[in-house]
C-alpha cells in the first residue's frame, strides 16, 4: 500500500493507493487510520488550520489560505470548491502515478462537499480509479445540511467511479439512547477505516484465492453508482454462522435486504492458516442465497497470520444503477411534467433530448419518436 | 460527337453538391467538377428555411460552375424524397380472345400495354411517384421471367416496384432549384442513384443491399436477382448521432459533431473503457470537457445500431428472406463513422464494406468515394434516361427488322 510495502512484495508494479481525507471530518477520520496503521498513504485535506494543526498525520494539505485565511469554510459549499480550486496544482502533484484513489469525507458541510467532487474531476483526469467513501449526515441535523450533501453526492458521481455511501444514520441503533455523541461520530470513521482496511489488505496480501486490483476494478467499473460496504467479524467454533448472520443482517445493507437488488457484489474473507474451505463455503451458499442470479460476483480469500483463530468477510456491494447520470437534468424535466400539470386528454409533450429536432416534425415510427435520442428511448445507461 | 455533361444536385442536410460530369462512350463517369456547401435550412431532408437553402444551392451552384468554368443551366435532382416508400404493384394483360382458343405469342406491343397498366399505380394526395421500376414478368404460369418477347401465353403479367416519396419534400426541393433559378430536369431517389454507382450487374444478381447514410435521412435499396426488391428512406441519418451525442453528453452541437467525427465509433469496445476523451474549449462559451470514450461510443452505437435496424425492418416486412449474398455497402457520409461497417456486419449478418463508385474519374480521392456515390450514380441515371430517349426507336426498328419482319 505504501513505498514500504511495495518494497517488500515480489511484484515492482503494485497498485498505488493513495487515501485521501478532505474536509474536517474526512481529514481526522485518515488521521486515525494512520495512528493504527503507518504504512497508509493518507494526505489530509482542509480549509481550517486548526483541524490540521491538531491532526497527528504525516502529510497534509492546507487549501483555500487566500479565500478562508485559515477558518473552515463554515458550512459554505461554494467556498470549498473555490478553495480546492485554487490550491489544484498541490492535488494534482499529489495523484501523479496513483492507480486508486479513496477520497474519504463527510459530506453536508462546506470543505467536503464543495471540494470532493473537485477532486474526483482531478483525479479521473490524472487517470486514477475513484472511490470515494463518503458519510451522509444525520436526520437531525437538518434538511439544509442534508439537501447540500445530495447534491454534492450528485456531483461526485459524475466522476467518482464507486461511491461508497454510509448513512451516518444507519449506524446508529435506535435503542442505544446511552451512546456517546463522540462514539456515534466515530462510528462513521470506524466504518471506513475498516473498510480501506480490509480492501488494503485484499489487494496486498496474496490470497488463496487471489482477489486482485483487477477484480475490484472491474466490480467499480461495473457498478457505477453508490456502493455498500459492510463487514463482519468472527472468532471461535461458528465463526463462519456468526460472520454471515452479521452480514445478512447489517444495519449498512439496510438489514440485507439491499443484497436483493444487488448488481455486484465483491466478496472478501481473512481469515489465518486454520481457515477451512467448508467455512468458505458456507459464507458463499448463504450470501448467495440472498443475491439476485444474474449478479456480478467476485470473491476472494487471503490469509494474515494475524487472523488465527478468526474470520473476517467484506463486502462491496454495489447497488443497481437507478437513473443515467449525464442526460439525468433533462430526463428529470421530462418526468416531471409528465407526472404533473397533465389535465384529462391532454399528451405530454415529450421534448426531452430532442434537441436541434425540438422543433421540426416528429419521425413517428412504431409509436417511437425517432428524433429522441436512442438511448433514452432504450433505457440505455450511459456509463460515465 | 461531343459528350453532353450531366448536371446533378443533391440537397442535403449537412451538405448540399452539384456535381457535373459526363459518361464517355465506354460506359466511364468522368467528373468534370464538384461544388459543395454546408447546408442552412434543412432538416432532416426537407426545408425549413427557404431563404437559406436557396441561398445554398446557389453557392453550391456557382461553386460547380467556378470548378468547372461551364455554366449549369439545368440540373438533376438528388432526393431522399421526404420518407420515400417503395409499392408493389401488378399489371396483367389478357392475350387471348375469349373466342379464340388458342395461345398468341408475346410481342413488344403486349409489353408495353402490360408495363403501362402496371405503371398506374393509386397513390395517396400527398405522395408522388419518382420512380417505376420493372421487375419480372409471369407468362401464365411461369414465374420470374424477364423478357417474355416471343414466348406464347394465355395472360402476361408484370411486376413493378413503384418508389415514392412525399409531395411536398419532393416539390418543395423542386421549387427551390427552379427559383436559383435552375432548371430542374427530374428527381430521382438518392438510394437508387448510390446503387447505381457501386453496384455492378453481378451483385444485384446475388443479392445487395446498399444503404446511404446521409446527415438528415437513410436510404437504402435492395437488390436481388438483378431488380430492385425493395427501397425506402427514413428521416434519420448522421444529425441524429450528432444531436444525441450533445444531448447525451451536455455539449453543444458543433463539438458533438467533432467528436463524432474524431472519435466517435459505433462499437463500444471494452478496451477503450478507461480511454477519456477531452473536448477543448471553444470560443463560445463552452469551456471544454472531459468525456469518456465508452459514453460517447455507448451513444452512437445505439442510434446506429437503431439506423440498421430499421432498414432490416423495412425489408424483412418488404420481401422477407432475401439473400444478401454480395454484402451490405454503405454510402454518404455516416458510413465514415468507425466501425460502422462492423455494426452493419453485425446487424445485418452478412459482410458490410463501404461502396465506392467505380469506372469514374476526377473524384477528389477514391477514399471520399461514398460520399459520392449517389451524384455520380445520378449522372449515370440521367445519362441513361437520355440514351433511352434516343435510342429505342432505332432498336426497335432493328428488332422489328429482324423478328417481327420475319413473321409478318
Amino acid at each position: 500500500m505504501s513505498e514500504g510495502r511495495v518494497v517488500q512484495g515480489q511484484q515492482i508494479a503494485a497498485p498505488r493507493i493513495l487515501v485521501m481525507g478532505v474536509g474536517s471530518s474526512g481529514a481526522k477520520a485518515v488521521a486515525g487510520m494512520q495512528a493504527l496503521n503507518s504504512d497508509l498513504d493518507a494526505i489530509a485535506i482542509d480549509t481550517d488550520t486548526k483541524v490540521l494543526e491538531t491532526l497527528s498525520i504525516e502529510t497534509s494539505i492546507h487549501i483555500g489560505a487566500s479565500i478562508t485565511r485559515g477558518m473552515s469554510s463554515g458550512g459554505d459549499v461554494e467556498l470549498g470548491r473555490q478553495s480546492i480550486e485554487k490550491d489544484s496544482s498541490d492535488i494534482r502533484k499529489q495523484l501523479r502515478q496513483i492507480d486508486l484513489l479513496i477520497i474519504v469525507a463527510g459530506l453536508g458541510g462546506g470543505t467536503g462537499s464543495g471540494a470532493v467532487p473537485v477532486i474526483t474531476r482531478i483525479a479521473r483526469e490524472a487517470g486514477a480509479l475513484v472511490l470515494t467513501m463518503v458519510s451522509m449526515p444525520f436526520a437531525f441535523e437538518g434538511k439544509k445540511i442534508s439537501r447540500t450533501a445530495e447534491e454534492a453526492l450528485k456531483r461526485i458521481r459524475t466522476h467518482a467511479d464507486a461511491i461508497v455511501r454510509i448513512p451516518n444514520e444507519r449506524l446508529i441503533d435506535r435503542k442505544d439512547t446511552e451512546l456517546p455523541a463522540e462514539h456515534s461520530f466515530a462510528r462513521s470513521h470506524q466504518v471506513m477505516m475498516d473498510g480501506i482496511f480490509s480492501i488494503g489488505r485484499l489487494l496486498s496480501r496474496n490470497g488463496v484465492c487471489g482477489l486482485d486490483f483487477a477484480s475490484v476494478h472491474t466490480m467499480l467499473r461495473n457498478c457505477d453508482g453508490f456502493c455498500h460496504f459492510a463487514g463482519a467479524d468472527g472468532s471461535g467454533e461458528k465463526r463462519a454462522d456468526k460472520v454471515v448472520e452479521d452480514l445478512l443482517t447489517h444495519r449498512l445493507l439496510n438489514n440485507g435486504r439491499l443484497l436483493e437488488h444487488a448488481a455486484g457484489i465483491v466478496v472478501g474473507l481473512t481469515g489465518g492458516h486454520d481457515l477451512k474451505l467448508s467455512e468458505i463455503e458456507v459464507v458463499m451458499n448463504r450470501i448467495q442465497e440472498k443475491l439476485p442470479d444474474e449478479i456480478w460476483l467476485n470473491f476472494g480469500v487471503s490469509i494474515d497470520p494475524a487472523f488465527e483463530d478468526r474470520l473476517s468477510v467484506i463486502t462491496l456491494v454495489a447497488e443497481a444503477w437507478k437513473e443515467p447520470l449525464v442526460d439525468s437534468t433533462n430526463r428529470q424535466l421530462g418526468l416531471s411534467f409528465n407526472r404533473s400539470g397533465l389535465g384529462q386528454g391532454e399528451l405530454p409533450l415529450e421534448s426531452a433530448g430532442k434537441g436541434e429536432f425540438a422543433f421540426v416534425d416528429p419521425t413517428i415510427h412504431n409509436n417511437q419518436d425517432l428524433d429522441v435520442p436512442t438511448y433514452i428511448r432504450r433505457d440505455i445507461k450511459l456509463p460515465r | 460527337m461531343a459528350l453532353e455533361s450531366t448536371a446533378v444536385l443533391e440537397i442535403g442536410t449537412t451538405t448540399v453538391r452539384a456535381m457535373v460530369g459526363e459518361v464517355r462512350d465506354d460506359g466511364e463517369v468522368s467528373v468534370i467538377a464538384i461544388g459543395e456547401t454546408p447546408s442552412r435550412g434543412i432538416r432532416k431532408g426537407e426545408i425549413i428555411n427557404r431563404d437559406d437553402a436557396i441561398r445554398c444551392v446557389r453557392n453550391a451552384i456557382k461553386a460547380a460552375e467556378e470548378n468547372g468554368r461551364k455554366s449549369i443551366h439545368s440540373v438533376m435532382l438528388v432526393t431522399s424524397g421526404g420518407q420515400a416508400e417503395a409499392k408493389k404493384s401488378t399489371g396483367i394483360h389478357k392475350l387471348v380472345d375469349p373466342q379464340d382458343n388458342q395461345l398468341s405469342e408475346v410481342d413488344q406491343e403486349d409489353i408495353d400495354e402490360v408495363v403501362e397498366i402496371a405503371r398506374k399505380v393509386a397513390l395517396p394526395e400527398n405522395r408522388i411517384k419518382l420512380h417505376t421500376l420493372q421487375q419480372y414478368f409471369q407468362v401464365d404460369d411461369t414465374i420470374n421471367v424477364t423478357n417474355p418477347v416471343g414466348m406464347a401465353s394465355e395472360e402476361l403479367r408484370v411486376d413493378m416496384l413503384t418508389i415514392h416519396g412525399k409531395r411536398s419534400a419532393v416539390d418543395n426541393l423542386r421549387k427551390i432549384v427552379d427559383d436559383a433559378p435552375i432548371q430542374c430536369v427530374d428527381a430521382v431517389f438518392s438510394g437508387l442513384c448510390s446503387a447505381a454507382a457501386v453496384l455492378n450487374d453481378e451483385q444485384k444478381k446475388a443479392g445487395v443491399l446498399v444503404v446511404d447514410v446521409g446527415g438528415g435521412t437513410t436510404d437504402f435499396v435492395l437488390y436481388h436477382d438483378g431488380f430492385i426488391q425493395a427501397a425506402g428512406s427514413f428521416p434519420v441519418g448522421g444529425d441524429h448521432v450528432t444531436n444525441d451525442i450533445s444531448v447525451g453528453l451536455q455539449i453543444p452541437l458543433g463539438q458533438a459533431e467533432a467528436l463524432k467525427v474524431k472519435d466517435g465509433s459505433a462499437l463500444t469496445n471494452l478496451m477503450e473503457r478507461d480511454h477519456n476523451i477531452s473536448i477543448p474549449a471553444a470560443s463560445q462559451g463552452f469551456s471544454g470537457k472531459m468525456v469518456r470514450a465508452v459514453t460517447l461510443n455507448t451513444i452512437i452505437n445505439a442510434r446506429m445500431e437503431e439506423i440498421f435496424s430499421l432498414v432490416k425492418e423495412q425489408i424483412d416486412v418488404q420481401c422477407p428472406n432475401v439473400p444478401m449474398s454480395a454484402g451490405v455497402l454503405l454510402t454518404g457520409g455516416g458510413s465514415f463513422l468507425n466501425g460502422v461497417r462492423d455494426l452493419g456486419q453485425k446487424v445485418f449478418n452478412v459482410p458490410c464494406t463501404h461502396g465506392k463508385p467505380f469506372y469514374v474519374h476526377g473524384l477528389p480521392s477514391v477514399k471520399a468515394g461514398p460520399l459520392y456515390a449517389v451524384h455520380v450514380g445520378a449522372i449515370r441515371y440521367a445519362a441513361s434516361l437520355k440514351t433511352v430517349v434516343e435510342k429505342p426507336p432505332l432498336t426497335k426498328k432493328l428488332m422489328h427488322l429482324f423478328w417481327g419482319g420475319s413473321h409478318e
